[in-house]
């Protein structure tokens, strides 16, 4: 038998360790969805009915009486895309930032990886998303959709940057929430603003006009969401798009002239993917940091 | 080889009186302090051997529980550091992994991976888990219809079933009703004689006695006695008058004779390596059992029988019997144990007032170093049968010493204290093992009597 070395206990390997435990993390997911809809009538068909109202009320108000549907072409397809990503996003912020204050009990007589609650909770709202997406793919190819290499690489790309950044939102609430109950408030305000912080309901050219495109059109679209919602859109409603036209130099643009997407999309989405990944690695240190005090908080 | 170290360990906590901006203003402004500074352990120190099994005591609040939450990792220590080898698992509050919208299948599941068991581990282990936890007929129940004891055990069965190196007990010797602690308390001891590592806290003295060696008691954070566990016991709650000083004494006395034919771990020990070398050979019921299915393989085989250690004859009349009363042969000096052998068996142990009549069997009187070579000399013919009930290592080193140029092929050997008492590696299992790496003899294990002392062995060749 190998003699183990003296170790020091609960100095985890942060989301390595959890990786490491897929297992587990399986089986807490497992457990969260079940528990979540467990004496429900519908269980998981309330993924499909809450965005399907919050659908019908922006596409009736925004959509219709607004007459969005004018100045964006196939403006069902433009919203859902965007609403898709976008309430994987808030739901994230909201699960994880009470996943360790859920599991208190937990937290506070095992020590397992604590990275654990709020990745678990990352997927569940990873999976609560599934329907939605379905439902969004299945308009997209009745609207005349096909897939193409710009269309797949935009949508990983925007997801990709949509998950990495909920999850260090995520690990940076969870902890901060073991503390400072007041941060569940303060995620439910972010999620009102958040929607209208992308180019969801509106065009970004809407924020470009009011701006004239100074240094707060580069604020805006510094927002790594906002280029996610960009890709999502180039992805799924951009081919389908039956009044696309395309200005002199290639770009395309909408039927007023407008551009419909800002230059160099996919380098803003790389670009936004890295300051994703740099506020991971910093929500990862803190929450490691904060970690350590967990059990005699709670 | 330590498995647990802490040095020079502290730990404060913060308890904040005021939480929200209105409140802090009102205390400040009442200039009431804000927070209050609680030491829950200041400078403990303390190394834990592997294989051990050390008992926290102390009154509530001295800082057992928090010591516990350190060396699990659950918390972090302030100053000074905590190490340890090997897997930790706990019994820290069982049921604190049920998930109560879950089955109990679910959270046998769910239960194990949390204290860091693989999908294979949990799934070899569930019927195990099952049986354990007696809930066979509610497992596709959800856990939160389950009554408190249910809960309890299920928690239970999960976390014993784990495969830890180190084990943490944290006051749920109190699980259940009385068989089900007492099964806990079994399979706790089962850890400990497996080479666990136990951390155990408890306010039962009792069951502290029973199960640790060593006690540590904290006083307000202080280590403030550490030492055997009955010392320990006594330290934290003194005998309140003679009378009861009296009683703990007597009642420690009968434990420790109780403890000496059962011998837990040397039993545990004993199995292990039964397990090992003879895996697949006949458990005999008793040792008379056994003894007659040694006779009974050596019932071919021409020469003498011959017991060493005859005591009352009983023994070697059921050899006689089976020998048609040939050849069988008792020696004895009949005046006890030579020397101290095991606990509560002194120098002298075992003497008669005068030897036996025993029929069909011949004895010799006398110690064996004095009697066998001559006795040798007078017979020529080849051993066919040995009852080795000498006890002692010296004894049965000297038969084998005198006997061994008459043993062949098919010589069956009957040991009546081979193993599973405490120190019997040093006994007649040493002298065995000694023989037989010296003389380069071959055999083969035969079978052994379950739970008991007794093994059979016979000779398959001699170099």
């Amino acid at each position: 038998m190998t003699v183990q070395p003296l170790l020091a206990p609960g100095r985890g390997g942060g989301l390595l360790d959890v990786a490491r435990r897929r297992y587990l993390l399986r089986l807490l997911v497992r457990r969260e969805l079940r528990s979540r809809y467990q004496g429900s009538l519908l269980g998981l068909g309330w993924s499909y009915v809450r965005p399907a109202v919050n659908f019908a009320v922006y596409y009736f108000v925004v959509g219709i009486f607004l007459k969005m549907s004018r100045t964006i072409p196939n403006f069902p397809v433009f919203l859902f895309s965007g609403m898709v990503l976008i309430s994987f996003f808030t739901e994230t912020l909201i699960t994880t930032a009470w996943s360790i204050v859920g599991n208190a009990a937990l937290v506070k007589k095992v020590y397992l990886p604590r990275e654990l609650f709020p990745a678990a909770s990352t997927l569940v709202s990873g999976v609560h998303m599934l329907p939605a997406f379905g439902v969004l793919m299945g308009g997209a190819v009745w609207a005349g959709w096909a897939p193409s290499w710009i269309a797949v690489g935009s949508m990983a790309l925007a997801f990709a940057i949509v998950a990495t950044l909920a999850m260090a939102f995520g690990l940076l609430f969870a902890a901060v929430n073991v503390f400072f109950r007041d941060f569940g408030q303060v995620v439910d305000i972010i999620n009102i603003v958040v929607p209208w912080s992308v180019p969801m309901i509106y065009p970004w050219t809407t924020v470009q006009d009011a701006t004239h495109g100074g240094w707060l059109l580069q604020l805006y679209l510094a927002n790594p969401l906002t280029s996610a919602v960009l890709l999502f859109e180039r992805a799924f409603w951009w081919p389908t798009n039956d009044q696309a036209l395309t200005l002199p130099n290639g770009a395309p643009a909408l039927p007023g002239g407008h551009l419909a997407f800002p230059y160099h999309l996919t380098v803003r989405g790389l670009a936004g993917l890295l300051a994703a990944m740099v506020l991971l690695a910093l929500a990862q240190w803190v929450f490691a940091r904060l970690q350590r005090r967990f059990a005699q908080e709670l | 080889m330590e498995a647990i170290v802490v040095d020079g360990v502290s730990k404060h906590f913060t308890l904040r009186h005021a939480h929200s901006i209105k409140e802090m203003t009102v205390r400040a402004v009442r200039r009431q302090s804000l927070s209050e500074r609680f030491t829950a352990l200041d400078e403990v120190s303390l190394t834990v051997a592997q294989g051990e099994s050390l008992a926290l005591m102390g009154l509530n609040g001295s800082g057992k529980s928090t010591l516990l939450k350190l060396i699990s990792g659950v918390m972090q220590p302030d100053r000074g550091s905590v190490r340890v080898r090997g897997r930790v698992a706990g019994l820290i509050e069982v049921g604190a992994g049920l998930h109560p919208d879950l089955t109990g299948r679910e959270n046998i599941f769910l239960n194990a991976a949390i204290l860091g068991m693989t999908k294979a581990e949990t799934e070899a282990k569930y019927d195990d888990i099952v049986a354990f936890s007696e809930i066979e007929t509610f497992l596709d129940t959800q856990v939160k219809f389950y009554s408190s004891g249910m809960f309890m055990r299920l928690g239970f069965a999960v976390a014993v079933h784990t495969d830890p190196e180190i084990f943490l007990v944290d006051e749920v010797l109190a699980v259940g009703d009385p068989p089900f602690q007492k099964k806990c308390l079994q399979r706790i001891r089962a850890f400990h004689a497996e080479g666990r590592t136990l951390v155990i806290v408890s306010h039962d003295m009792g069951t502290l006695e029973k199960v640790c060696g060593r006690g540590i008691v904290l006083e307000q954070g202080r280590a403030a006695y550490e030492g055997g566990i009955q010392g320990a016991v006594d330290f934290l709650a003194p005998p309140e008058s003679p009378l009861e000083a009296q009683q703990r004494r007597r009642a420690r006395e009968e434990a420790a004779l109780a403890a000496v034919p059962a011998g837990d771990s040397a039993r545990a020990e004993a199995e292990l390596f039964a397990a090992e070398v003879m895996p697949d050979v006949p458990r005999l019921p008793d040792p008379r059992a056994t003894l007659e299915y040694g006779l009974a393989l050596a019932a071919g085989q021409d020469g003498m029988a011959l017991e060493f250690g005859v005591h009352t004859g009983g023994t070697l009349s059921v050899i006689a019997d089976a020998r048609e009363g040939k050849n069988v042969f008792g020696f004895d000096s009949f005046d006890g144990l030579p020397e101290d052998w095991r606990a509560g068996f002194p120098a002298g142990h075992f003497a008669v007032e005068e030897p036996p009549e025993v029929r069909g069997a011949e004895l010799v009187v006398g110690l064996f170093e004095s009697t066998i070579e001559g006795f040798l000399q007078e017979h020529p013919e080849p051993v066919a049968f040995v009852h080795v009930d000498a006890d002692l290592y010296s004894s049965a080193r000297t038969v084998l010493a005198h006997l061994g140029p008459r043993l062949s092929v098919g010589t069956v050997i009957v040991f009546d204290e081979y193993f599973g008492y405490p120190g019997w590696r040093e006994h007649e299992y040493r002298a065995w093992e000694e023989y037989v790496a010296e003389s380069g003899v071959r055999f083969d294990y035969e079978g052994f009597t379950e739970g008991n002392e007794q093994v059979i062995v016979r000779i398959t060749g001699i170099s």
